[in-house]
């Protein structure tokens, strides 16, 4: 029996850490069975799973052992192939993760939602410090040891079969990309794990964690996302830029997208763009501000909060009407879409959509705040504050009340002026060119010198420039309607003109697009259009001018020259854009340069041991009508049909002859659009390749590479993102690869398809016959 | 020594304890009683470092006790509706074991047989009275200094009250533990309390020893030939009360017994006794002396 002296000495009897470790362990055994049955599900049985079923032809060669890999290229494809199930396996634990982050959170910390286990937990000799953190850490080993052991099998797995394979080296870079995935995959874990912690401790209850988890996991990017629809579909100059960091700023304080985001990095294989670093910089900064949060709250948490709403009355305040804000901004987005077409006024039904939304969502809060129904329109004044907040937002923005549309800012304020005359911004790309004209290198140019270039710094000239952009934007008969111009805007009828401009202040800068622009405005425009700042940044090669056909730099993937019939045939073409471009449009529109380096986009060919075999990616201008009436217009027996980007190029095609190996039928390109092409994906499009390819008798084989980075710098292109159809509207398009070459990506891709044989006949006739 | 000096502790808009102060000593049973909603849990929950007062401040031997495990650590809290996991009493046990290493389980495995309590058996099939009675063992058996009961009682027949009772009595003696127990029955705590305090609308009204209260009031019936007798009784000793039912007067007196005993014997009224009174009948009149009204308190 306990002496009187050891109950007067209780300080000796403190538990230790691994005590409350132990216990916060055992009172989640529950949990870990679910943890343990998704990790293993979500990695070693997902992999073999994977393995197993995507490709028949690496089943086959795994099945059969290592012996039946007959060479390093198809160690290579094998690496490729499981690095794409690693891929393809973040996406899955990705989802576990983030669910069992919430998981373990919420039910580690559920003594916060109910008074009686408050009262058990609470009167325990113990620090809330050392609770929590024995807690957090019972909570991150219920979720970290049964994933690492499914994910080390993996790793052990795959480390085994790399290394049974002609290329034994290839294990080591199998390993890294495991290393990176498990990095990303713990500190994904942590970042939903703490933002988690985070609602708990602001929350009385599950239904209200719940609430904040979303609140504040989805905020900046539903803040950011409502900006961009408010600001797209009220005002007419909103324009939203690709600003370096904004993404990886975005995605790092949305918390509960970052995970996602991480997915991307895998497949896009590269850790090092500004936009990923500062992702990885945002994230891992909230996610320990977060856990630090979290801690203090806990420490701060007053007992008598279980079961109710939100701890602190003020934060109950501030949520209650953020996320009432949100809503009821939402609504009357929506409701204005819904009478966007109707004669009515549309501020009615904008002003009872915000207050709809608002009203109802603050009541529900009231609810799961006091949890109790008779509170359902509690709070009125702060209630009347956020519907007249809504309201006012909306119709401000509706009407533009503040005058963005129609800002300019004074003379004297103005430092400089950028502007790029395009539509579709980060859709266009530069490309470079060496001193013969060859082609070199591609960037996305359009919103580099929109940032960095200004191109004007004379205020008064800026000045008139705004003024009559914002003008034109107000008023309709301010574009080109009247104009005896015979080459203007309104007559070309398709053609219109967009003008971003970065303006630059004494207080900073301020982006603005206007569209639909006139001779009028272009006449204003002209000073800068015209000057040689801007066509250096712009054009740098051959402004002003069509370069020389013989220019153009074609070459095979071997560095031969093409054959000559074929670039004939390619010049012929080449001019007949050029004639037609200059008969259509006046040299006053800025596409009239633009169309220079377009041309340039003509670099990409293929032929192999003189097999009638080649490519051609000639690109039109984005006019999209014009490009299509152009091919209707040479190639009348087909029909030519599309819309944006799906017909708006003449593409590459590959004739694919009998007999032909086609595992040597290889090109390469970087992606144009940023659209990630994983390796799943890939397997897709075989798929579809595959059904196509037999239904017209077209045989294919589908190849990966590893070349040498300097090897494929040449040959990086546009991306091919059209659908491609033949005269019976068959699918006869392309296919990508990924491949991986130390931190960098590039793709692969093999067009595939069947050429008409009277286009084929029209730009190559001798290939016709060759290949029949 | 438990000191409860000038707490407060709210709600949001609802005062739950307004400047209460008192001291529990060792060695005695506290019975901390009150009306629904006086705020004897709200009390307990801030003695045993549940609750963090908004003013002043609890101490457990001279340690402050909110945040503070060595204080915490003399004190077991028994809910008025104890939280038990989903689980056998060992479950429990293993839990204490952990944050009170002088759990002595062997007393709790000849206690739980004692009363007949199935150590294997899931708490959840546990009848109301048997979790009551499971959470007072787990609460003797942490070997706490102090073990705070709120409505303990409530709910246990009236065998296993008195055998809770003597348990309670048992570790006083043998381990110097203090029970404070908090129950608005006062009839509960008549037979076992030493020294009470009542807490009303948050505020604590005061505090005494049972015995010096029993000892000073008592409850006079008699039978009186004219009123000069009942002012005569009057000038003597203070009538808290005073009720007539025909010739019959009872009368709340304050006083010395043998002193009331000789006024008695020396006016020799028709009819007389003297009665102790109940822990019910004192707490009225002392409430009634403090300017609360009966009915408010106890209907």
């Amino acid at each position: 029996m306990t002496s009187k002296n050891s109950i007067n000495n209780p300080e000796s009897m403190a538990p230790g850490f691994g005590s409350l470790l132990k216990e916060a362990l055992r009172r989640q055994s529950v949990l870990m069975i679910l943890s343990v049955l998704g990790s293993f599900l979500a990695s070693p049985v997902y992999y073999l799973y994977y393995l197993g079923t995507r490709n028949i032809q690496y089943t086959n060669l795994l099945q059969k052992g290592v012996d039946a890999i007959p060479s390093e290229r198809q160690s290579r494809e094998l690496l490729a192939l499981m690095l794409s199930c690693l891929r393809g396996h973040q996406v899955c634990h990705t989802a576990v993760l983030m669910a069992g982050a919430v998981l373990v959170a919420f039910v580690g910390f559920r003594h916060l939602f109910n008074r009686r286990m408050t009262d058990l937990y609470h009167s325990v000799p113990v620090t809330r410090d050392r609770q929590f953190l024995a807690q957090y850490l019972a909570g991150f080993l219920i979720w970290f040891v049964p994933f690492l052991t499914g994910d080390l099998i993996v790793l052990i797995g795959g480390c085994i079969r790399c290394a049974g394979t002609p290329i034994p080296s290839i294990a080591g870079e199998y390993a890294v990309f495991w290393l990176k995935t498990t990095f990303l995959c713990i500190l994904g874990f942590l970042i939903v794990y703490h933002l988690a912690l985070l609602a708990v401790m602001l929350s009385g209850n599950v239904f209200n964690a719940i609430a904040n988890l979303l609140l504040s996991g989805l905020f900046a990017g539903m803040v950011y996302f409502l900006r961009y629809l408010y600001g797209n579909r009220f005002l007419d100059t909103f324009v939203e830029f690709p600003k370096e960091g904004v993404y990886g700023t975005l995605i790092g304080f949305t918390p509960l997208l970052t995970p996602a985001a991480f997915c991307k990095f895998l497949s896009d294989g590269t850790w090092t763009t500004p936009d990923q670093r500062l992702l990885l910089l945002c994230s891992g900064a909230l996610c320990l501000v977060n856990f630090a949060l979290a801690m203090f709250l806990h420490h701060k948490r007053r007992s008598e909060a279980a079961e109710g709403g939100m701890d602190s009355r003020l934060l109950r305040i501030l949520f209650r009407f953020v996320i009432s804000l949100l809503c009821g901004l939402v609504m009357a987005l929506l409701f204005s879409h819904l009478v966007k077409n109707a004669s009515s006024p549309q501020a009615p039904w904008i002003a009872f959509g915000g207050i709809l939304g608002s009203v109802i969502t603050f009541c529900a809060m009231n609810v799961v705040y006091h949890a109790n129904f008779k509170a359902l329109f509690a709070h009125k004044i702060q209630m009347l504050l956020s519907v007249v907040t809504v309201c006012c937002i909306a119709l401000i923005t509706r009407y533009d009340a503040l005058g963005y549309d129609t800002y300019v800012p004074k003379e004297s304020d103005i430092t400089g002026i950028s502007l790029v005359t395009y539509g579709n911004i980060g859709l266009s790309y530069r490309l470079s060119f060496d001193a013969d004209g060859n082609f070199t290198d591609m960037d996305r140019d359009v919103e580099e010198p929109l940032r960095t270039q200004t191109f004007s710094t004379d205020p008064a000239l800026i000045h008139n420039i705004l003024s009559t952009l914002a003008a034109a934007q107000t008023n309709d008969s301010s574009s080109a309607g009247n104009t005896s111009d015979p080459h203007s805007f309104v007559q070309r009828g398709t053609l219109t003109l967009t003008v971003n401009v970065r303006v630059d202040t004494k207080h900073g800068s301020y982006f603005r697009t206007y569209a639909g622009l006139g001779p009028a405005e272009m006449e204003a425009l002209s000073p800068i259009l015209h000057s040689e700042t801007y066509r250096d940044t712009f054009y740098p090669a051959n402004t002003g001018q069509f370069p020389d056909p013989d220019q153009i730099a074609l070459t095979d993937l071997q560095q031969k020259a093409l054959v000559l019939t074929d670039k004939e045939r390619i010049r012929e073409l080449y001019q007949a854009y050029t004639e037609d471009f200059k008969e259509q449009y006046a040299s006053w529109h800025p596409y009239y340069s633009r169309f220079f380096g377009y041309l340039y986009s003509v670099h990409f060919y293929y032929h192999r041991k003189q097999e009638p075999s080649f490519g051609i990616d000639l690109n039109m201008w984005d006019n999209f009508d014009r490009t299509t009436a152009l091919l209707q217009e040479w190639y009348p027996e087909y029909i030519w049909r599309g819309k944006d980007l799906d017909i708006s190029r003449l593409e590459l095609y590959l004739l694919l002859p009998e007999g032909f190996p086609l595992a040597e039928y290889l090109g390469l390109t970087q992606n144009a659009n940023g659209n990630v092409q994983t390796a799943y994906e890939l397997q897709d499009h075989a798929d579809d390749h595959r059904y196509y390819a037999e239904a017209q008798n077209i045989r294919y084989v589908l190849t990966l590479q590893q070349p040498d980075l300097s090897d494929l710098r040449p040959y990086l292109c546009f991306a091919s993102t059209g659908l491609y159809y033949d005269k019976d509207h068959v699918y006869i398009g392309h296919a990508y690869v990924n491949t991986v070459n130390g931190e960098e990506n590039y793709r692969c891709y093999l067009e595939l398809g069947k050429m008409p044989q009277e286009l084929f006949a029209k730009i190559y006739a001798d290939g016709a016959n060759e290949r029949d | 020594m438990i000191e409860i000096q000038t707490v407060t502790k709210r709600f949001d808009d609802i005062t739950a304890l307004s400047d209460v102060s008192a001291a529990i000593e060792e060695g005695q049973v506290f019975g901390l009683i009150g009306t629904n909603g006086a705020g004897k849990s709200t009390l307990l929950r801030c003695i045993c470092g549940v609750y963090q007062p908004e003013k002043g401040q609890v101490s457990i031997d001279g340690d402050l006790v909110y945040e503070n495990p060595a204080a915490k650590a003399k004190v077991f809290y028994i809910s008025d509706d104890q939280y038990f996991f989903n689980g056998t009493p060992m479950d429990m046990v293993r839990y204490y074991q952990t944050y009170y290493p002088a759990f002595d389980a062997e007393r709790f495995d000849k206690l739980m047989t004692a009363l007949k309590l199935d150590p294997g058996r899931k708490i959840n099939t546990f009848s109301k009275g048997m979790k009551k009675q499971l959470s007072v063992l787990l609460g003797i058996c942490s070997r706490t200094k102090y073990l705070l009961c709120d409505e303990t009682f409530d709910g246990l027949d009236p065998v296993v009250r008195q055998a809770i009772k003597r348990l309670f009595l048992q570790e006083m003696d043998g381990n110097g533990m203090t029970p404070i127990i908090a129950s608005h029955n006062l009839r509960e705590l008549e037979d076992i309390c030493d020294h009470v305090g009542l807490l009303h609308k948050g505020g604590i009204l005061f505090t005494k020893d049972l015995d010096d209260m029993k000892l000073g009031i008592f409850k006079l019936q008699c039978v009186l030939r004219d009123e000069e007798e009942l002012t005569g009784i009057g000038e003597h000793f203070p009538i808290l009360q005073k009720e007539k039912r025909g010739t019959l007067y009872t009368l709340t007196l304050r006083g010395n017994s043998e002193d009331i005993r000789g006024l008695m014997t020396e006016l020799a009224p028709a009819f007389w006794e003297l009665l102790p009174l109940t822990l019910e009948e004192i707490f009225i009149s002392e409430t009634e002396v403090q300017g609360y009204d009966f009915k408010e308190l106890y209907q």
